[in-house]
């Protein structure tokens, strides 16, 4: 048991105020001289001895009534440790959530200011002999101080200078900090005591209750524990990898209402380059969330810098998203291949059918057409040689390591397109399993024989076969093939032609953000008459422009505040003083140089701190730039997962007026002044029941 | 006495505080006794005796039956017929002045409420011709004044009387039946006593006075305080006889004190009724009309 006041502990001298009474009305006794004693002392011996026991009860109740009330004033506490455990030192850590949800404003300053002056308090709180330090998290955790210090005049002012970051919350890595300083100190145990709202939080558990020392007490404090109307922008998404001058392109900008109880008016505007382009109102229902698209359209090729705004609310950070626009002529494509490339001396059939796809993108091999094309071979895929923008053209597939197939198929989930020529059908890679699924076939046998139709019962309406007249379908039909890969297991709601004879010509399939287009045949000279036709070139064009411009741009991928952002850089000798990154302030910062590939080299940035536009630099040209924004599951303030989290030996201490009484019942214990008074009163009541029965 | 005529006067005499008030006993026992007299409808000394003495003026409260119509035919005044006294009874008061009979020490005690009494029944006796003895007594006879019927009786006996003070320790049992035996002639025994002993001896006692043919009053005389003990604070009691000290709480004991006390009361009151004997509880706060009554009462049955 402790006190809070113990200075009133002193007034336990009143206690002996009963018995004082108690033992002068033992010696204040009147004589009388009686005529007879006989009856007197018949009652009096029956009698007497129950009425002592009844005084000296009464007596102890009394006094029992004024112990209760003086230790009641002394405001006593309950809890197993010691009288005066807060002499014992000890190491005090704070942990400052510094999320971007802290940033709401509340009704004086923001939730961050509030939780700054309890750090302030906790500091003050502290024995002057703890170890106080100061752990601020978001996403990540720091320590403000190397080690715990005594001074909390230093502590202080440390709490002073941190500043809210646009992080989302952990309180994990919070505590989990907080417990590697104490283990790492020269002081046994201690208190971590987390300020934080303790709203959205992917955190399974706010505390590892398992390595969580049986000397270390954990102490959560809300700052405010009302759920919170707001509301966020979700995501940005640009519909389209690359943006074709003037082409019409919607920006689906999808936002969530996290009032659980008031609908929410929302107007959203989009800017470009400082231009507002479009403007909308999005009416939100409690707990709804609706996605919007606007129209956009810009003629010149270039690197657009959009904002997504909506109006201003309690909290502002997730009130502006960020996205990246690229207008360009030139479409990115790789080609791949596993067979060699065409040398010289080579007659026409013998020529591997990745010349023709080469000749058709790229005719005159400048890359200075629609398409920049480059060539290389399958064995040598690296993630640097996948761009996100780019289509990947794989012809005559063989066979592909299992970590390599991965990236193809990172490549085409995160939005890229691949367009797939399969080869001869003895290619290992038509028993790889992973292939087969990314491609969207069960299997497939090669068949020989004589010449077909290569394209027949096209899917007219679809993309890459709907801007052909149906002349140019004729002439296409006209194609035929020889050899060619039966696939089975195609969905026929994919197939978008078929070779004569029925089995699938062409067909289609989503594989996440991203769409893989099949041919079941090799465009060479040796499966067929495909390359010849008048209505190749058109159909690889049009093919590789289909996946080009199908889903999403690169910024669907987002980049968000705290985790890591890699640019991919052209030139392989680039070394990491010629390189730096300008943050959305203008700060100039460090990047780091990671893996280096043929020609490529990635960049990397760990921590962009703010939400929007990252810009490397490679001197002062600008070489890449990221759209950073915050994460948007932060923006939920409507739901506490403090007791989802929380587990039970963490004590909860509300923030408010009485926090500093809360906080030393945490520390001390639960304050027991009312039980005292009750036993105060039932003394009382019991003192006069017997005291009237008397 | 005019003064005694005028009945919201000497009514107060009946009051044990006021007359305790006066140092002398014959005139508290005349007050008391002129007072009592006075609200009664009827003179209590008449009818008694035979002999014509004198004629006197009537008087408010005489007996129309006294007035002598002849003379009032005769002088047109209204005289009454006095007789000369007869006695014709023999009437012994004890009183007993054990040591429990001086509670309480602060106010009026039983023995001078018992004194008064004893006075004023002497005092009415003597007025009514009645031989009158006293006799004092605690644990053995203090003073025995045998009973006459001369005027001088009254005198002595409340000198006596006067110079009663508390005595020893009551063994009332013995005394009553040693005083039987002394007591010749039949009368009327008069006790009045606190009968503080063993209330079967003190009915043997007072049995034994039937016995030998005595008509028997007792006049129990108790303060309001041993009645109830009426004490607020702790309380050392010490025994007027005995010197005994006892400490109790009266708060905490006051109900069964009061039952224990009415019980013996009931059995003291209970047993003289069995055996013919006149028994009246007073408190020293009552007024001396009761036992007055009482007395005339019994006077009367007993012609």
């Amino acid at each position: 048991m402790g006190f809070l006041n113990i200075a009133f502990l002193v007034g336990l001298v009143a206690a002996t105020v009963p018995i004082v009474i108690h033992l002068l009305n033992r010696r204040r006794v009147k004589r009388v001289k009686f005529s007879s004693l006989e009856f007197l002392d018949e009652v009096n011996k029956q009698r007497m001895r129950r009425i002592n026991l009844r005084r000296i009860l009464i007596l102890i109740l009394r006094t029992l009534a004024v112990l209760a009330v003086v230790i009641a004033f002394a405001r006593p506490t309950l809890r197993s440790g010691l009288l005066f455990a807060g002499s014992v030192p000890k190491n005090v850590i704070v942990c400052l959530d510094a999320s971007f949800s802290m940033g709401v404003a509340m009704e004086t300053g923001t939730a961050f200011d509030t939780a700054k002056d309890i750090a302030r308090e906790i500091v003050n709180e502290a024995g002057n002999s703890d170890a106080i330090n100061v752990v601020v998290f978001g996403k990540h955790a720091e320590a403000l101080l190397e080690q715990g210090t005594r001074n909390k005049g230093v502590v202080r002012s440390s709490i002073d200078r941190v500043e809210l970051s646009n992080e989302t919350t952990s309180i994990r890595a919070g505590v989990d900090r907080a417990l590697e300083l104490i283990e790492k100190s020269d002081v046994e145990g201690g208190e971590v005591y987390v300020v934080s709202d303790f709203r959205a939080s992917d955190d399974s558990s706010f505390v590892d209750e398992a390595a969580l020392p049986s000397n270390v007490r954990v102490y959560f404090i809300p700052v405010y524990d009302d759920d919170i109307d707001n509301v966020g922008i979700d995501k940005v998404g640009v519909p389209r990898k690359l943006l074709r001058p003037g082409e019409v392109v919607k920006i689906s900008v999808t936002a969530t209402n996290h009032a659980r109880q008031t609908p929410a008016s929302v107007p959203l505007e989009i800017v470009v380059e400082g231009d507002r382009k479009a403007e909308q109102v999005l009416e939100l229902a409690p707990s709804g969330t609706q996605t919007v698209a606007f129209p956009l359209s810009i003629a010149e090729p270039g690197s657009y810098h959009g904002r997504v705004a909506k109006n201003r609310d309690r909290l502002p950070t997730d009130d502006d998203r960020f996205f990246l626009i690229e207008v360009s002529n030139t479409i990115p494509v790789t080609v791949m291949t596993g067979r060699r490339r065409a040398t010289a001396g080579e007659t026409a059939s013998q020529v591997p059918s990745v010349f023709y796809v080469e000749k058709a993108l790229n005719p005159r091999g400048t890359s200075e057409g629609e398409f920049a094309v480059r060539v290389i071979d399958e064995r040598d895929v690296t993630a640097s040689a996948l761009p996100a923008a780019s289509v990947v053209v794989w012809v005559d597939p063989q066979s592909l390591e299992p970590k390599r197939m991965l990236l193809l198929e990172r490549h085409v989930r995160r939005g890229g397109g691949l367009l797939v020529f399969l080869g001869n059908a003895d290619a290992a890679i038509l028993h790889d399993a992973a292939f087969r699924a990314l491609a969207g076939f069960r299997g497939g046998t090669e068949k020989s024989g004589e010449a077909r139709a290569a394209f027949t019962s096209f899917e007219k309406g679809h993309p890459v076969f709907n801007l052909f007249t149906k002349e140019e379908l004729e002439l296409l039909s006209r194609a035929k093939v020889r050899t060619y890969t039966s696939a089975r297991g195609v969905a026929p709601d994919s197939a978008l032609a078929y070779i004569g004879g029925g089995d699938p010509a062409v067909w289609e399939c989503m594989r996440g953000r991203g769409r893989v287009l099949v041919f079941a045949a090799a465009p060479d000279l040796a499966s067929g008459d495909i390359p010849l036709s008048p209505m190749f070139l058109p159909l690889v064009h049009t093919s590789v422009s289909y996946l080009a411009s199908s889903g999403e741009a690169p910024g669907a991928d987002e980049h968000l505040v705290g985790s890591p952002i890699s640019f991919t850089v052209s030139e392989a000798n680039l070394d990491e003083s010629q390189l730096s990154i300008r943050d959305p302030a203008g700060e100039s910062l460090k990047p780091s140089i990671g893996e280096r590939s043929a020609g490529e080299v990635q960049v990397g940035f760990d921590r962009p701190a703010r939400p929007g536009f990252y810009r490397l630099y490679r001197d002062t040209t600008r070489v890449a730039e990221a759209a950073v924004n915050v994460d948007a599951r932060e923006s939920n303030l409507a739901t506490s997962s403090l007791e989802d989290k929380r587990p039970k030996s963490v004590s909860v201490v509300r923030a408010g007026e009485s926090f500093r009484t809360e906080l030393r019942e945490a520390k001390e214990g639960r304050e027991v002044f009312a039980a005292f008074l009750l036993i105060a009163l039932a003394a009382l009541v019991a003192e006069s029941v017997l005291g009237r029965k008397a | 006495m005019p003064y005694l005529r005028d009945k919201s006067h000497v009514s107060r005499f009946l009051d044990p505080a006021v007359v305790g008030k006066l140092e002398n006993l014959e005139l508290k026992a005349r007050l008391i006794v002129e007072g009592y007299i006075a609200g009664l409808h009827r003179s209590p000394y008449h009818g008694f005796s035979v002999e014509f003495a004198e004629y006197r003026p009537y008087m408010p409260g005489d007996s129309i039956k006294t007035v002598d119509w002849k003379v009032y035919g005769k002088t047109d005044r209204t005289y009454v017929k006095v007789f000369e006294e007869e006695t014709n009874l023999i009437a012994n008061l004890l009183l007993d002045k054990s040591g429990s009979m001086g509670f309480p020490v602060d106010g009026t005690t039983k023995l001078e409420y018992g004194s008064m009494l004893a006075a004023s029944l002497a005092y009415l006796m003597t007025r009514q011709q009645d031989a009158v003895g006293l006799c004092i007594f605690d644990d053995a006879v203090r003073a025995m004044i045998p009973h006459r019927s001369v005027r001088k009786q009254l005198f002595h006996i409340l000198q006596t009387l006067d110079g009663t003070t508390p005595g020893a320790r009551t063994s009332i049992s013995p005394a009553l039946h040693g005083l039987a035996e002394r007591m010749g002639r039949r009368g009327l025994v008069v006790l009045i006593s606190d009968l503080m002993d063993d209330p079967e001896k003190v009915l043997m006692g007072l049995k034994h006075f039937r016995h030998r043919g005595h008509e028997v009053i007792v006049f129990h005389v108790l303060d309001p305080r041993e009645m109830d003990v009426d004490y607020r604070e702790a309380v050392e009691f010490e025994d007027m006889e005995t010197g005994q000290k006892l400490r109790v709480e009266p708060a905490f004991l006051r109900e069964k004190f009061k039952q224990d006390v009415r019980a013996w009361i009931d059995t003291l009151e209970r047993g003289c009724r069995n055996h013919r004997i006149d028994y009246h509880l007073l408190r020293t706060d009552t007024p001396f009309d009761r036992a007055l009554t009482a007395y005339l009462g019994k006077r009367t049955r007993m012609g």
